[in-house]
């Protein structure tokens, strides 16, 4: 990763963290896990001069990083991000379609961005000409829901090339039902799998890269990842999955952030 | 029903680009010179309801307005999140059209009836729901409103009425009477005509379920103020429709009970069995008015 990528991935995680504890809301650990995984898809999106609608956050609970991510690339306004989860915000705990025209979908109950998606790659598939990837970020959790997997089932049989799935495995599932041997599941539905350290902005590039190459199959990107990553008193922890942020533990937080050991 | 609307949705996807159609692999057959035609915008998904009004909604927001149709509990119980959310809370637009009704599919049980629909369709804000009466209404119905930019809900009958009513906002006034109104929703207009030969009361024939301000408006002119509201779905399903005439009206509901049906036979059996038949009718009016 390049000084000025990585310090964009930790501008993203200072705004993350200062919007939680300003708000007092916010899934905190959920949305430090997809960083990379926005940063990678939104500068594919930025490259290709898409529009921001080609991304899909399927997990709407980490829409913080989502947010602080399409302001990191100019897509919303710091003015408009600013007052997160006011009354009259754009922008609440999860995404509201109908607030702000970066936003495709108003995601937050589980398994529903994926079909979502599948549907407006197949739309741009048939409808544009160049009609360019459409990507969904998944909770690995999520993927316990069966409307993921009829939705997965729905893109392999549509032969939708353009729909790249992005699935955030930080073990969310690990105290409930874990979704074990994911690729080989996503390959069983006819999926191209691929397997990458989601924090890793070099192999998510290039597995976004490999992606867009495929001729007609959709692609499930599985991306090791840590929840909470970046921020050591959080990582992995389940006590921070919705835990207000004061202003000690933020402070704490973005020492962290600062250090010069902070990869 | 379902010939009639293969026709206008066929005639329909000709003349409009951006009308999708999804089958839950039903009416495969009915649309299958169409589908050879338009094999991009005909698609029979299968059985994955949730999957296929999540990818319908996919199509909405790229400027589509998709048609869903399947099986009525199929169609709105099992995918009514995704209807919730993906199509209500999003605004998109979309047509769910099902089959079946309350009991059509009599010989196959209590998993393919729906008597809930329309109460459940109805509790999505902002959704149009149509009961068409039958199959000329069902046409204008589908002519007017599938090209809309709206969520909708159309329930298809094979017990369909043979008369041809022409309803304005789905709304419209069959006969005069003084002693009592009965409004008779979709299909159950026949009976309920027949049912009150010969009682002085008002018949008004109702289809489209949404429009409730409305019908209530048209209420307020008549000279009784007892009202029979015949439904052929659950018993009360439009009651909050009626709810703020409490205070003038006294409104009565007959429908199907709120009990799972563990009989099988035809829908005109069933129709019978939960009371919904010509006689039973008259016999119910009859002890509301008297």
């Amino acid at each position: 990763m390049t000084p000025t990528n990585q310090y964009r991935c930790s501008s993203i995680r200072r705004r993350v963290l200062e919007l939680a504890n300003k708000s007092g809301e916010g899934h905190i650990p959920s949305s430090l896990s997809i960083v990379e995984m926005l940063f990678a898809c939104l500068s594919y999106i930025k490259k290709a001069d898409k529009h921001p609608s080609h991304l899909v956050l399927s997990k709407g609970h980490a829409s913080l990083a989502y947010y602080a991510a399409l302001e990191e690339f100019g897509f919303i306004s710091e003015s408009e991000l600013n007052d997160f989860c006011d009354f009259n915000s754009k922008f609440g705990g999860h995404p509201d379609a109908t607030k702000h025209g970066a936003i495709p979908f108003s995601t937050g109950s589980l398994g529903h961005g994926l079909a979502m998606a599948t549907g407006a790659a197949y739309f741009e598939r048939h409808k544009r000409m160049n009609p360019g990837p459409i990507f969904v970020i998944l909770g690995d959790q999520e993927c316990n829901e069966g409307s993921v997997w009829e939705a997965a089932l729905l893109g392999s049989a549509l032969k939708l090339n353009n729909l790249v799935c992005l699935i955030d495995m930080n073990g969310s599932d690990s105290r409930s039902i874990p979704m074990q041997s994911l690729a080989a599941k996503w390959g069983a539905f006819n999926w191209h799998v691929l397997e990458v350290d989601g924090h890793s902005r070099e192999q998510l590039t290039e597995a976004v890269n490999q992606a867009e190459k495929n001729v007609d199959l959709p692609t499930a990107i599985i991306c090791k990842t840590i929840k909470g990553k970046g921020i050591s008193f959080m990582e992995n922890s389940f006590e921070w999955h919705h835990k207000k942020l004061d202003h000690n533990y933020l402070l704490l937080a973005l020492e962290e952030l600062e250090s010069p050991n902070h990869a | 029903m379902r010939k009639v609307f293969q026709e206008v949705t066929s005639r329909l996807i000709d003349s409009h680009l951006n009308l999708h159609l999804l089958l839950g692999d039903i009416g495969v057959h009915g649309f299958s010179e169409i589908m050879n035609k338009h094999p991009n915008r005909i698609l029979n998904l299968g059985i994955l309801e949730q999957a296929m009004v999540g990818f319908a909604a996919g199509l909405a927001s790229r400027g589509a307005i998709p048609i869903v149709h399947s099986i009525a509990p199929f169609i709105v119980e099992r995918p009514l999140e995704q209807i919730k959310l993906d199509f209500g809370y999003q605004g998109l637009p979309g047509k769910f059209v099902s089959v079946g009704a309350s009991f059509d599919y009599a010989k196959l049980g209590a998993t393919h009836h729906c008597p809930a629909d329309v109460e459940i369709f109805l509790s999505i804000p902002g959704a149009e729901v149509w009961v068409p009466a039958g199959n000329r209404d069902l046409e204008s119905v589908l002519e007017v409103e599938l090209p809309k930019l709206s969520l909708s809900y159309f329930r298809l009958t094979e017990l369909g009425s043979e008369i041809e009513i022409r309803h304005v906002n789905g709304i419209a006034k069959v006969r005069h009477g003084f002693k009592g109104i009965c409004v008779a929703i979709g299909p159950t207009i026949d009976d309920v005509l027949r049912a009150t030969e010969g009682l002085d009361l008002s018949v008004i024939s109702w289809t489209g379920l949404h429009n409730g301000p409305e019908l209530i408006g048209s209420l307020q002119s008549e000279l009784s103020r007892n009202v029979i509201v015949i439904e052929p779905f659950y018993q009360g399903g439009t009651a909050s429709t009626f709810a703020c005439l409490a205070h003038d009206f006294f409104v009565r509901h007959i429908g199907i009970p709120r009990e799972y049906i563990h009989r099988y036979g035809s829908p005109t059996e069933l129709k019978e069995f939960v009371g919904m038949d010509e006689q039973s009718l008259r016999e119910k009016i009859l002890s509301y008015t008297s």
